[in-house]
């Protein structure tokens, strides 16, 4: 009877616990165009429990039956409540306006899901908006550009998009456009990125604290979505600047059912150029023809098959194209010659959500990747009186193509429990540079194949991670599973992954992170410089996968509800990390050795530092504070005599101030200064000379002499700074609105150092050293329209 | 927006002043190179009962003097014992001429251990030891005349074995020439060529050679297949060329040579590749800066007719 009494106790308990609660779910989208909303949230006052949406807009929350009162909020979006009687689950939409820009929002409480509030550390997102008003390189504005100026993130070289992020190299940043990784993100040797702001709804990086879904690679993860399309009008914008122009149209295929953007960017210095310079050859008796440019294309479709699924339709294509024909002819003969580099990505994703319940979201995604880079030279000459030809013809193909399928499922059972789980495949196509060569003359015919064959690997996942509240604390906590297959060779990892967050009094959060990962594939590239010519090679039997161990300590606050401060500390370590051994590069073999791994060393890092970011995101002035103080090593046993050397991008402070001021409702003035330590370099200290001829009298006649480096990167080159300003005026017309942006990059000119020679100073009589920079004073002009 | 045309040329003005310096886009940077510690750089070969040796020092990169000769007293120990010691440079003049090389007792055989001691009084003693090489072994010499017939040439191919001990590193250096090399007034120029990939890679253009390492095939026969061309320095008039032998020059490498070398084409290549990474060219001498290799040739003599 007892047993029997204490059963139905325990049923009718669980019943309690369970039956008296309902799921609301449902979308966040902008009003105005249909938009789903990234990150919104969503908040019930009554029992002080909140939610995220997802990266398609969508919610879930379980709460008990009872009156709730649910607020949803957005940066740049006026809040909207919503008070409902629970008594089932139900499906509710939340529509958000954007606010007026120049008033300041009275937030307050729990309205926003602020800094302290998440458990995730080291994760900074910038909106779109915002990359969109600063001052940029040439007027081009710049999404990686801007993510340098954050702390934990450096720039490689003045003025080019490579990204450092806490000590690591660019191959460790996965960059993910739609959920597909991007192989190549710089046109124009790195002056640019390859994305297009206006094809853009958010951007995020995560250089820390990495949640158990993400894998694959070791230092950040930056994810980048592009716009869906305006679901109810047509509307599009477009710019003319001093290097590109763009334009992109958005619309519905279907109102509020299907809609599309399309977007494009190219530069365009060229149509003006070649009628010149062909003019210019022809004067002289010559034929000449240059290709100098680069191009973007973004499209983007989506399709409500009903309010439980959706399809999307993700496309990307770019393109540098660098070329040149000459031809000279003469009384006897005719010599003609061209060159050029192309490389570039492709990109397609299909996306499938489908919420199978209220509390169970899946998103499934099919992808393909490609990056290739082609370089070609020819010569040839044409014997007219004896009609005879000789020319050398040369290609190099270079490349990376990813086929791939995963499955990822959002599961949010109970306000306390955000269940993330799912599996992934990728097959990944290398072809890690192939040099084609034919010569052809009098004496001798070549045509052969020299380079690496291609190969391919398999890549699987599988992840699991709760995001779970219990009182002040909040903690995620996953494990990512994966496995790499490379010819015979099998590797697998499984990597922890742990976020705290616990909140102390007056709303100061103390977080920490820790992190294991794993990288299977890898970039080749120089020290000296990046190039397209860059190769993606994978891990093999010789070459092990790269590791790292990464932990973080900090604290966070958002101050008068708008200023986040967070302040953290960060120790990573990294093996096996790639770098060309000493004399390789892609060009040319190893002496004595065949593959690839012979040009590759494998070795150690180590970074550790500490960061400190003040943001303010709202209201007429925003804009962040950002300093990192660093430390980056690097240990390989074939450099440096095997001991540890600073790594080229070690730079001991980082400090960038970015502002945007609305002066008023139709001017806006932007203005960004940096600082940063310089790189580290390697000089000839010492020399000793080889070979000598026969002398007397103890005066030896050097015909060759040996220089050597002395220890690695123990010199520094001139710290850059650099001021860049700019202005906006806006005018809205009937139909259309326009703005000229106005600006100044490195405003004071000062000479930030790009790389450095050595010279023999005549005057001096002495060898000097001289920084070469690149990037002077530019002012930049570029018109914009919107209708 | 009536200030606009104001501001565009006040901004191309600023681009244009700071633009056209002539130094717009460099800057000396004064860099101190730390103090350098002279020490001795010592390049030592020995073949056969040869010594080829010089000494001279080691200087900053700044530093533009002349480099000079070091007076040293050398030793060279056998298996730890000493074995021949003199006085450079004095006892290697001749004839008013500081010779390259001096003659040692006897020569070198393999496994015998020797090591090079250089005592400076001016810098010190630097030191260095190297185990003599096996003998390098070759077998099933072939020699077909004209066996390439393409379009704008004729190539002879030339075959051989080199027989690899199993169980240790051996590295192995092998260059041709034609024995009649200067027939009348015509100059005889043998070019080397192969389809082996690993082998053209390490042509080194001062000895006309090429280098390997048992790596790919220890313990193992390796087979070498050669294209060779002949080509005159003077215009032809006519006259028949012929040779009928050629020299199959082969040696037994030590470790740190083949490092050396394999280093040395490194650093020559990377001079000329922007890409490349810089390289530290090898160095085995303990207190100083060079090389003490130890050689062990084998000639074959290939006779044709």
């Amino acid at each position: 009877m007892k047993k029997s009494l204490l059963v139905l106790l325990l049923t009718l308990s669980f019943l309690k616990i369970f039956a008296q609660k309902y799921t609301i779910s449902g979308y966040v989208e902008d009003l105005q165009t249909g938009e789903k909303l990234i990150s919104a949230y969503v908040f019930d006052e009554v029992s002080k429990k909140g939610t995220v949406t997802n990266t398609y807009g969508f919610y879930s929350i379980t709460l008990p039956k009872d009156s709730v009162k649910l607020v949803c909020s957005y940066l740049g979006y006026s809040p909207l409540v919503k008070i409902v009687y629970l008594k089932k689950n139900i499906k509710l939409d939340f529509k958000l306006s954007l606010t007026n820009e120049l008033q300041e929002i009275e937030i307050t409480g729990e309205r926003v899901e602020k800094i302290e509030e998440k458990s995730q550390m080291s994760q900074v997102d910038v909106p779109v908006k915002q990359i969109k008003s600063l001052p940029a390189l040439f007027g081009e504005v710049d999404v990686l550009k801007t993510l340098q100026l954050l702390p934990g993130v450096q720039a490689g070289t003045e003025g080019t998009s490579g990204l450092y992020v806490r000590g690591g190299s660019p191959d460790q940043n996965l960059v993910l456009l739609d959920n597909v990784p991007v192989y190549n993100v710089s046109h124009f040797l790195g002056i640019f990125s390859v994305f297009n702001a206006d094809a853009l709804k958010n951007v995020s990086i995560t250089k820390g604290g990495f949640p158990a879904r993400y894998g694959g690679r070791l230092s950040s993860i930056i994810d980048i979505n592009m716009k869906d399309g305006n679901m109810k009008e047509y509307h599009g914008n477009g710019s003319i600047g001093n290097i590109t122009s763009k334009l992109m149209i958005e619309g519905p295929v279907i109102k509020d059912k299907a809609s599309f953007i399309v977007s494009g960017r190219r530069t365009y210095a060229d149509f003006f150029l070649r009628p010149l310079i062909k003019r210019a050859a022809s004067a002289e008796g010559e034929s000449f023809d240059l290709k100098l440019y680069f191009y973007d294309l973004n499209a983007k479709a989506n399709y409500i098959i009903n309010d439980k699924n959706r399809l999307y339709l993700s496309f990307y294509s770019g393109n540098d194209v660098f070329g040149f024909e000459n031809k000279e002819k003469y009384k006897k003969n005719i010599s003609e010659n061209a060159g050029g580099i192309n490389w570039g990505n492709t990109i397609l994703a299909l996306k499938w959500n489908n919420q199978i319940n209220p509390k169970l979201f899946l998103n499934s995604t099919v992808t393909y990747s490609n990056f290739t880079t082609l370089f070609k030279a020819e010569y040839s000459d044409t014997d007219l009186e004896n009609n005879k030809k000789s020319g050398f013809y040369a290609k190099y193909s270079s490349g990376i193509k990813d086929y791939a399928a995963k499955m990822d499922f959002d599961y949010l059972p109970l306000p306390n429990h955000y269940i993330k789980f799912g599996a992934g495949f990728i097959n990944h196509t290398y072809n890690p540079g192939v040099l084609n060569l034919k010569a052809e003359n009098n004496s001798f015919i070549l045509d052969t194949l020299l380079g690496y064959n291609k190969s391919q690997s398999q890549e699987f996942n599988v992840y699991f991670e709760d995001d779970i509240k219990y009182g002040n604390l909040k903690a995620n906590v996953g494990l990512h599973f994966s496995a790499f297959k490379t010819g015979k060779k099998f590797y697998n990892s499984l990597q922890p992954r742990i976020g705290l967050r616990y909140l102390l009094g007056n709303g100061i959060a103390l977080k920490g992170s820790f992190a294991k990962m794993k990288q299977y594939i890898n970039l080749l590239t120089s020290e000296s410089i990046s190039t397209p010519l860059d190769l993606w090679v994978p891990s093999t039997d010789q070459i092990k996968p790269q590791y790292s161990r990464q932990e973080a300590l900090g604290i966070a606050k958002t101050f008068a509800n708008d200023i986040e401060f967070s302040l953290e500390g960060y120790y990573k370590k990294m093996e096996n990390v790639i770098s060309y051994r000493p004399g390789s590069s892609f060009l040319g073999e190893v002496p004595g050795e065949i593959a690839w791994e012979s040009k590759v060393v494998q070795g150690d890092g180590q970074s550790y530092g500490i960061e400190l970011l003040l943001q303010k995101k709202r209201g007429e002035f925003s804009g962040w504070i950002a300093y990192t103080l660093s430390w980056n090593w690097r240990q390989f046993d074939e450099i440096n005599g095997g001991e540890k050397y600073p790594f080229k991008y070690d730079k001991r402070h980082d400090f960038a101030v970015v502002g945007t001021y609305n002066i008023s409702k139709n001017i806006v003035f932007s203005a960004s200064w940096i600082y940063s330590t310089g790189n580290a370099v390697s000089i000839p200290v010492f020399k000793y000379p080889y070979k000598i001829t026969n002398s007397v009298s103890g005066k030896p006649n050097i015909y060759y002499e040996i220089e050597s480096l002395g220890k690695k990167n123990s010199f520094r080159m001139s710290d850059s700074h650099r001021l860049d300003i700019s202005v906006e005026f806006h005018k809205k017309k009937k139909k259309w609105e326009r703005a000229w942006v106005i600006g100044i990059y490195n405003t004071y000119n000062h000479k930030n150092p790009f790389f450095m020679i050595s010279d023999y100073d005549y005057n001096r009589e002495k060898i000097v050293y001289k920084e070469v920079s690149l990037l002077p004073v530019l002012p930049f002009i570029s018109y914009q329209f919107k209708f | 927006m009536k200030h606009i045309k104001f501001i565009i040329s006040l901004l191309v003005l600023i681009g244009i002043f700071y633009s056209c310096d002539e130094d717009s886009f460099t800057t000396i940077k004064e860099l101190k190179l730390p103090e350098h510690e002279k020490k001795l750089a010592v390049f030592s070969k020995i073949y056969g009962s040869n010594c080829e040796i010089f000494v001279s020092h080691s200087k900053s990169s700044d530093d533009t003097s002349n480099y000079k000769l070091i007076k040293a007293n050398i030793i060279l120990r056998k298996n730890n014992k000493e074995f021949f010691s003199f006085v450079y440079p004095d006892d290697m003049i001749v004839g008013g001429f500081i010779s390259p090389t001096i003659q040692l007792p006897q020569s070198v055989n393999k496994g015998e251990k020797y090591t090079l001691e250089v005592i400076s009084d001016e810098l010190g003693t630097a030191k260095a030891s190297q185990t003599v090489p096996r003998i390098p072994v070759i077998t099933d010499i072939s020699y077909k005349e004209k066996f390439y017939i393409e379009k704008y040439d004729t190539l002879d191919q030339l075959e051989f074995k080199i027989v690899d001990p199993g169980n240790e590193e051996n590295f192995y250096f092998f260059n041709f020439r034609p024995t009649t090399y200067t027939i009348k007034k015509y100059h005889l120029y043998l070019s080397t060529q192969t389809d082996d990939p690993i082998i053209k890679s390490t042509y080194r253009d001062t000895e006309n050679g090429f280098i390997i390492s048992d790596k790919t095939f220890d313990g193992e026969k390796r087979n070498i297949t050669m294209k060779l061309g002949y080509y005159l320095n003077s215009p032809s008039t006519g006259e028949n060329v012929s040779f009928d032998t050629i020299l199959i020059n082969i040696k037994g490498l030590s470790k740190d040579y083949y490092n050396f070398l394999i280093s040395k084409i490194q650093y020559d290549q990377s001079g000329e590749n922007p890409f490349a990474e810089p390289v530290n060219i090898y160095s085995n001498i303990e207190n100083g800066y060079g090389l003490f290799s130890i050689e062990n040739p084998e000639l074959k003599v290939l006779k044709l007719k």
